[in-house]
């Protein structure tokens, strides 16, 4: 199995108020895409409530940076009480969407994801060393990377919904 | 025997869950139409029927679609859908009365790559070790980055298909122009 170092943990952002959450997911999408990230999505649930609907969605893309490391993010959004509604801005009807939405951001860096060097103890010994001694300059260039990504995204969401303030 | 690669173990294809009111019928056309449009050999592998309780009937449904992308790769897709409390109900949607029913949906979706469908390999350890050195080596890269890649994303789009008919508030994709 993969060696996992969690570089941002449980990062959140909570936002309550008007929002598009086709447009969100969409912005979230061509984020990663644009970034290079290979698409995975772990979760997608939607469920009709009398109140509004409730969706639960977790992401978790990924980008190889070498053979040996690739970056993964993984978001989980949960959002309540979702109803749609129509708002008027400079005299157009916009359908927009009210509710509750939480994110969790957490980003890691997967080393030796092809499992080559787990064959035997010596290799996984091997492995552990220098990823801790030899290879700390590269790995934590690496985790530097995550980190940026998960922060510039974190502002990215920040800032879409920030949009939405009329 | 031929190599797979499985997305189960390597990529993964999301669960997609659902509760609310549906065209059961038309959803299953859909996915199944998707399926044969894409030019898979379409099969029904198991379909289950529980007795309806006062909430619903249950049901599960086992699908597995195949093609040959060429003489040495061959693509599966395998499909489980599963519905439970799964009962009619009555809607007026545009002044028209409609049938239509509600459930609890869980779809699950998954593809395998297969190799050497022809078993060109086959037989002896030293062919055995040839196509591993093949795979693993010649055209792992394509593998990797065409066929493998290309399956991923059309099971996203069956994805994307699934969550446009459901009217998802999440059916658009960023990646739908990949494959």
């Amino acid at each position: 199995m993969p060696e996992r170092e969690v570089v941002v943990d449980k990062l959140r952002l909570t936002y309550e108020g008007l929002f598009s959450v086709g447009e969100l997911y969409k912005m979230i999408d061509e984020w990663f895409r644009w970034k290079g990230y290979d698409k995975r999505e772990n979760k997608n649930i939607e469920i009709v409530k009398p109140e509004g609907k409730f969706i639960e969605i977790e992401l978790e893309p990924w980008k190889k940076v070498t053979d040996y490391a690739k970056n993964v993010i993984k978001i989980r959004i949960q959002m309540n009480d979702i109803k749609e509604v129509e708002v008027e801005k400079d005299n157009t009807k916009l359908k927009l969407n009210q509710g509750k939405v939480h994110f969790v951001f957490d980003g890691f860096l997967e080393t030796d994801y092809e499992a080559r060097w787990e064959g035997k103890p010596i290799f996984y010994f091997i492995r552990t060393v220098f990823d801790k001694y030899f290879y700390k300059p590269f790995t934590a260039g690496f985790e530097r990377g995550v980190k940026e990504d998960v922060m510039h995204l974190h502002g990215q969401v920040k800032a879409f919904l920030n949009l939405y303030r009329f | 025997m031929p190599k797979t690669i499985d997305f189960r173990s390597t990529r993964y294809i999301p669960i997609i869950k659902y509760i609310g009111i549906f065209d059961m019928n038309g959803l299953m056309k859909t996915m199944r139409n998707w399926i044969v449009d894409q030019g898979y050999e379409f099969h029904e592998k198991g379909v289950k029927h529980k007795v309806p309780s006062p909430v619903g009937a249950e049901q599960e449904f086992a699908w597995w679609g195949w093609r040959k992308v060429n003489s040495y790769i061959k693509y599966h897709i395998d499909m489980f859908i599963k519905y439970w409390d799964l009962h009619d109900v009555e809607v007026v949607r545009e002044g028209k009365k409609q049938k239509l029913q509600h459930a609890r949906i869980q779809i699950e979706i998954t593809g395998r790559c297969e190799l050497d469908w022809s078993n060109r390999f086959g037989g002896s350890a030293f062919m055995q070790a040839l196509a591993d050195f093949y795979d693993n080596y010649i055209v792992r890269r394509n593998l990797d980055l065409v066929y493998t890649d290309e399956l991923y994303y059309r099971l996203y789009k069956l994805q994307q298909t699934i969550k446009k008919f459901l009217e998802f508030e999440t059916k658009e994709s960023a990646y739908e122009d990949m494959w």
